[in-house]
This record gives C-alpha cells, sequence and structure tokens, in this order.
C-alpha cells in the first residue's frame, strides 16, 4: 500500500472475511482434535483398536513400511520361520 | 500433454526431473558412504550365533521355544542406523515428536517433565514386565513338560506353543511400556532450524539453473513452506491424529488449503510452493526402499495375494473408470486406482507424477483413501474377529486391501501376532510393487495415453515424454535392492535396510514428501477441487474397486494359504 492510500472498502471487508474463515477453519480443527476425536475413540467399537495402537506403540498413520517397526518385525519373524520351519525333526540328538 | 520439443542437454541441468535425480543421488551416495562401513566382526559373529540357535531349535521342537523367539529378537536388534552417524542423522532430520494435550511437548521437553513423565509410566511398565515375567515361567515350563515327553504328546506341544506365544506378546507389551518409562530431555528448534537451512540451501542449488524462480525469492518463501510442514507433522503426531491413521501428508494439504482458501497463498509463499520439485527428488528416494528381495518374505503365497491381485484390481478398476463409470480425467482414473489397490498414498504419489496427474487429482485421491483407511483399519479386524477367521488368512486379507502400512499394523496388531505379521509382511509385499506400477504407468502414459491417434510413436518421443525421475526412482531401487543381495539377507537387513535407508534415506524422504503437500495445499483451489467431485465419480471409483479388491484378496489369500501353500501357513 502506498502512502496517504487506503484500501478500499470491500478489500478490507474481503481480507476480514479471510482471516475470520481462517480462524473458523482451525476452530474446527481444534475441534476435531480435543472434543469430537477422543470422544469417539472412546466408543466401545474403537476402544479395542485405540488400545492395540498404544499398547503396541504402533506408528498407525505411517503410510509406508519403512515408518512402521512391525514391519521390520514381521520380515524377521516370517524369514525365521521360512528359513527354519520348527519341524522338530532333530528332537533327542 | 507434455512438450514435445526435442531433448537437449541443457534439460539436465534446467528439468527438475534431472535435479531431482541428481539431488537425490547426492544423498544416495552420502547415505552408503557413511553406513556400509559400518560392520564389525563382532556383529558377525553375534549374527551367526543366532542363526546357529535358530537352526537347533527349530530342529529340537515342532513349535517355536523361547529360545527361538530370542534368537530372532537378537537377530533384529543389529541396526547400522544404532550407530553415532545413525544417530547424528536422526537427530538432524527428527520431525516434531509424539503429544496428547500441550502441542509444545512436540518440541520441547524439559528434564523435570521428562523425568515426571518417565515416573507416571513406571507402574505401568512394573506391571506389564511382571506379567511378562509371568509368562516366561509358565513358558518355560509348558516347555519343559513337552520336552520331557520327547516332543510326542500334541496336548502338550500345543500348550507349550501356545504359552511362547503369549510370553512373545507380552514382552512386546513391556518394551513398550518400558521405552515410555526412558525419556530423555529435548529441545527440537535448533534441529528444526539448522535443517530448515541445509533444506533451502540443499533445493536452491537447482533453483538458479531451472530459472522459473528468483534464488533469493525461493528462499524467503520456503521459510514458511517449512513452518507449515512441520506443524503438519506436529498435528500428525498428536495421540488421537495417530488413533485415527491421518498422516502428514492429509495435514500438510489441509493446513495448506485452509490458508489459500482463506487469506490466501502470498505470492512469494508460491514460489517456493515447488511440488513437483520436492515430490520427484522424495520419490527417488522412495526407491531406496523398494527392495525387491522383500518380494518372496513371505514364500510363493505372498507374491499371488500381493503381486497377482493388486495388478488385476488396479488394471480392472481403471477399466471400470473409463468404460462403465467414464471418468473425464484418465489420470484422476488411475490414480485414485493405484491408491486403493497398492498402498495409499505413497503409490498415489508415484502414480500421480509417473502419469502427470494435476495436484487436485492427487489431493483428491490422498483424501479419499485416508477415509477409508479409517474406517476399514476398524471394521476389518471386528467383522473377521466375529466371523472367526483364521489369523493367517484375515492378516493376509488386510495387508492385501487396507491402503496405508500404518494402519495395516494396527488393525493386525488388534487380531493377534500372527496377523499382524502376515498382514504387515503382505503390506510390505505391496509396497515394493510401486515401482514397478509407477514405471509402466509412465511407459503407458508416454506411449498410449499422450500419443495421438493413430499416430505411431518413436523410441526418442517415447524418451522426450517419459518422466526422467522414474529412471531414477528405479535406478535406485536396483541399487539398493542389488546391494541387499550382494550382501546376504542378514547384512543387508543391517547395514542398507535400518542402515543407509531406514537411518538416512527415509528420514529425507519423509520431509519432502510433507514439503511436497505443503505445496500442494497451498496452492489448490477449492473450487477447482470440487470439479472433480461432480456426480461422486471418484468415490464410486473407489468403493466398487475395493470391494472387488476385498472380494479377489480374500479369495486369493484363501486359496494359497490354505489350499496350495499349507506348509508355509503351518510354519508361521
Amino acid at each position: 500500500m502506498g502512502k496517504g492510500k487506503r484500501m478500499p472498502e470491500s478489500s478490507i471487508k474481503k481480507t476480514a472475511i479471510g482471516w475470520l474463515k481462517l480462524f473458523i477453519g482451525v476452530l474446527v480443527i481444534l475441534m476435531f482434535m480435543f472434543v469430537i476425536g477422543p470422544w469417539i475413540e472412546k466408543m466401545e467399537f474403537y476402544r479395542p483398536v485405540v488400545t492395540g495402537i498404544e499398547r503396541f506403540g504402533i506408528n498407525a498413520n505411517a503410510y509406508y513400511y519403512t515408518e512402521v517397526d512391525q514391519c521390520s518385525e514381521a520380515g524377521h519373524y516370517i524369514r525365521a520361520a521360512l528359513d527354519y520351519p520348527t519341524t522338530g525333526k532333530g528332537h533327542g540328538k | 500433454m507434455p512438450d514435445l520439443k526435442q531433448s537437449r542437454w541443457t534439460e539436465l541441468w534446467r528439468k527438475e526431473d534431472y535435479w531431482a535425480i541428481w539431488l537425490g543421488f547426492i544423498l544416495i551416495a552420502a547415505a552408503l558412504y557413511l553406513f556400509m562401513p559400518k560392520t564389525s566382526d563382532e556383529m558377525m559373529s553375534k549374527i551367526a550365533a543366532s542363526n546357529e540357535i535358530l537352526k537347533v531349535e527349530s530342529e529340537k521342537a515342532p513349535f517355536k521355544t523361547i529360545a527361538y523367539r530370542k534368537a530372532v529378537a537378537a537377530k533384529e536388534k543389529f541396526k547400522a542406523s544404532d550407530s553415532d552417524i545413525g544417530k547424528t542423522i536422526a537427530k538432524f532430520t527428527k520431525k516434531p515428536q509424539g503429544w496428547s494435550t500441550n502441542p509444545l511437548e512436540s518440541f520441547f521437553l524439559s528434564k523435570e517433565a521428562a523425568e515426571a513423565k518417565s515416573e507416571a509410566a513406571k507402574p505401568k511398565y512394573e506391571a506389564a514386565k511382571a506379567a511378562e515375567e509371568e509368562a516366561l515361567a509358565k513358558a518355560l515350563a509348558a516347555e519343559e513338560a513337552a520336552q520331557t515327553a520327547g516332543f510326542k504328546d500334541a496336548a502338550l506341544n500345543d500348550a507349550a506353543r501356545e504359552a511362547g506365544r503369549t510370553w512373545a506378546k507380552l514382552h512386546k507389551e513391556a518394551s513398550a511400556a518400558k521405552k515410555k518409562t526412558e525419556l530423555k530431555p529435548f529441545n527440537l528448534l535448533p534441529n528444526l532450524l539448522a535443517l530448515m537451512v541445509f533444506l533451502g540451501l540443499f533445493f536452491g542449488i537447482g533453483i538458479p539453473f531451472m530459472k522459473e524462480t528468483k534464488w533469493s525469492t525461493f528462499l524467503i518463501g520456503f521459510i514458511p513452506v517449512f513452518v507449515i510442514a512441520t506443524i503438519s507433522f506436529m498435528i500428525a503426531n498428536q495421540a488421537t491424529m495417530k488413533h485415527y491413521g491421518i498422516d502428514y501428508a492429509a495435514w500438510a494439504i489441509i493446513i495448506g488449503m485452509l490458508i489459500s482458501n482463506t487469506v490466501g497463498t502470498p505470492k512469494f509463499i508460491l514460489a517456493a510452493a515447488k511440488t513437483e520439485y520436492f515430490i520427484k527428488t522424495g520419490l527417488v528416494l522412495l526407491g531406496t526402499a523398494i527392495l525387491f528381495g522383500k518380494v518372496l518374505a513371505i514364500g510363493t503365497a505372498g507374491i499371488f495375494v500381493a503381486w497377482v491381485v493388486t495388478p488385476i484390481v488396479l488394471i480392472g478398476t481403471y477399466w471400470f473408470g473409463q468404460n462403465i463409470l467414464k471418468i473425464e480425467s484418465k489420470t484422476l482414473n488411475i490414480t485414485i486406482s493405484s491408491d486403493m489397490s497398492v498402498c495409499g498414498v505413497s503409490a498415489a504419489i508415484a502414480t500421480a507424477a509417473a502419469c502427470r496427474a494435476k495436484k487436485e487429482e492427487l489431493t483428491l485421491a490422498v483424501g479419499i483413501s485416508l477415509v477409508f483407511t479409517a474406517i476399514m483399519m476398524v471394521a476389518m479386524p471386528i467383522f473377521i474377529k466375529a466371523v472367526g477367521m483364521p489369523e493367517v488368512l484375515g492378516g493376509a486379507w488386510m495387508g492385501g486391501t487396507i491402503d496405508s502400512t500404518g494402519a495395516v499394523a494396527a488393525a493386525g496388531a488388534f487380531l493377534g501376532e500372527k496377523a499382524l505379521y502376515v498382514a504387515a509382511t503382505v503390506k510390505m509385499i505391496q509396497n515394493v510393487l510401486i515401482g514397478v506400477i509407477a514405471f509402466f504407468v509412465a511407459v503407458y502414459w508416454t506411449t498410449r495415453v499422450e500419443a495421438r491417434e493413430g499416430e505411431k510413436v518413436s523410441p526418442m518421443e517415447i524418451w522426450y515424454r517419459f518422466p526422467k525421475f522414474v529412471i531414477g526412482f528405479i535406478a535406485a531401487s536396483i541399487l539398493f535392492s542389488t546391494i541387499i543381495a550382494y550382501l546376504g539377507n542378514d547384512l543387508g537387513y543391517t547395514l542398507i535396510e535400518n542402515g543407509a535407508m531406514k537411518g538416512f534415506t527415509s528420514h529425507f524422504q519423509g520431509w519432502f514428501f510433507c514439503l511436497a503437500f505443503t505445496s500442494i495445499g497451498l496452492s489448490t483451489n477449492f473450487r477447482e477441487l470440487k470439479e472433480y467431485l461432480k456426480g461422486g465419480k471418484p468415490l464410486i471409483l473407489y468403493v466398487c474397486g475395493q470391494s472387488f479388491n476385498l472380494a479377489l484378496t480374500l479369495l486369493m489369500a484363501w486359496i494359497m494359504f490354505y489350499k496350495v501353500f499349507p506348509e508355509i501357513t503351518a510354519s508361521i
């Protein structure tokens, strides 16, 4: 804005509406994070999933296997199961 | 339609596709230089000792003994990322940490707060530890009883098997609880500042050569882009958001769009919102995680579930979208089809970049996937448990159908150890498929979709049109897969998978994708996005495709794990 020039009223109104919309948007996100989200996850059907995530420390919002520790564990477990299947053939030896 | 001007040598330093390759490979070279020599005779002898235990124990009993399980866990502990250099890189690239009610704890934790939190977590850990010790004693007693009977008593063997499984589960719970008692104070702000400067300068290298933006303008605009990306990581790491499986990509888009559609994105920020540049460099790094050795992670059965069903579903859904739903945009159709049939966000990013989809199309695909991932993560394990489906079958079904890997692990954990491991492994195999899919989508688009009707495309024209970053993506994949094949599984896991890849390239790749999604959000208009939702076709496409995916994956998993390869199921 140049010196002495005033912002037109419609532009001020538009900017104010923009900031108001941003404020409302942030409020909606906060509502979801701290009110609605926690309320839903306490429901009977959701609780077991939350318990599992917390109990095993699962990074449930990771999208790729490199970010999920359990994939690494699984890889080891399955590879060992396939490479060294528990046959019990040599027992007693 | 891409510009069909003849390729010139100048493209090597003028096009972002090539810059993505150069920058990506600078980081890959650094990763290999830092992590490849991190091996020792002690590590090698410990791996060999664990393998010997596995051999002896597998022949000793017809079930996984405690010693067997401990040997598997011991092998997993050898990681090059735990070396000093690994810890330094992890510290430098650290994302905002987990928190529940106070967002500042994502960036800063005082000594007093860390001690208080650790202290508060101790009773839970002690209870978990006591339960684990009790389970271990029971498992060892059950094992001894089975051994006394010469492992010939089926009931005693079953009891020992079950007791071992219970101990393994409680051991994991105790380990997770222990981590919460060992919290250390941290202050991420200096590191984040250093990372911001580094990434700004790193991406700034290519800016003067590409001649689209002034170097100084880019650097100034990069600051708010990085800040928004950091906030996205912070929100994604909030406890409740984790429980819903809402990842940073979604938050980066949401926050970016919220700004651009309310107060508007300032021009100087838009100048630094280089979506393609960030995404393609991130994809070259993602190539290091496309390890072809993973394909056989669960034997032939896994190949059928993840590598046969997935392309059938992908092609079937794309055909359905073109011929039945008549979706106008082919790029939107293939991005949603790939996102749904392969592995959600990562597949959507790779496919969208390979076929040059619009940013609104990628946004839509990610959004739809997010909603359905949250629903399926809860609904599928409940259904599987309700109908009494076996764990291996349920795990394979979820691994092949739920989009994101974290959600697959969460759903698997709900059912049990076997389900978790099978689900995570099937998903991992499917993750690898995105390299192949991206390559074929790029080839199909350059030779068929972008060619004029009746036009015969010459090999040189295919080369001009081909998205060059895909070459870097595939080259990174081949390079890392070859090194692992050369080193062998154990050393490859220690040095490459848990060194150069998870300890280096993956850290940077996560940041690059977050910067890309922030850029998408900052330059996306709600109105433009609404156009793509007309008639609800993208949603119908996803629902129909996913229904087909659910049916076919279940059928294939049942045939493979219970009819053709029952020995694999038995050994798991």
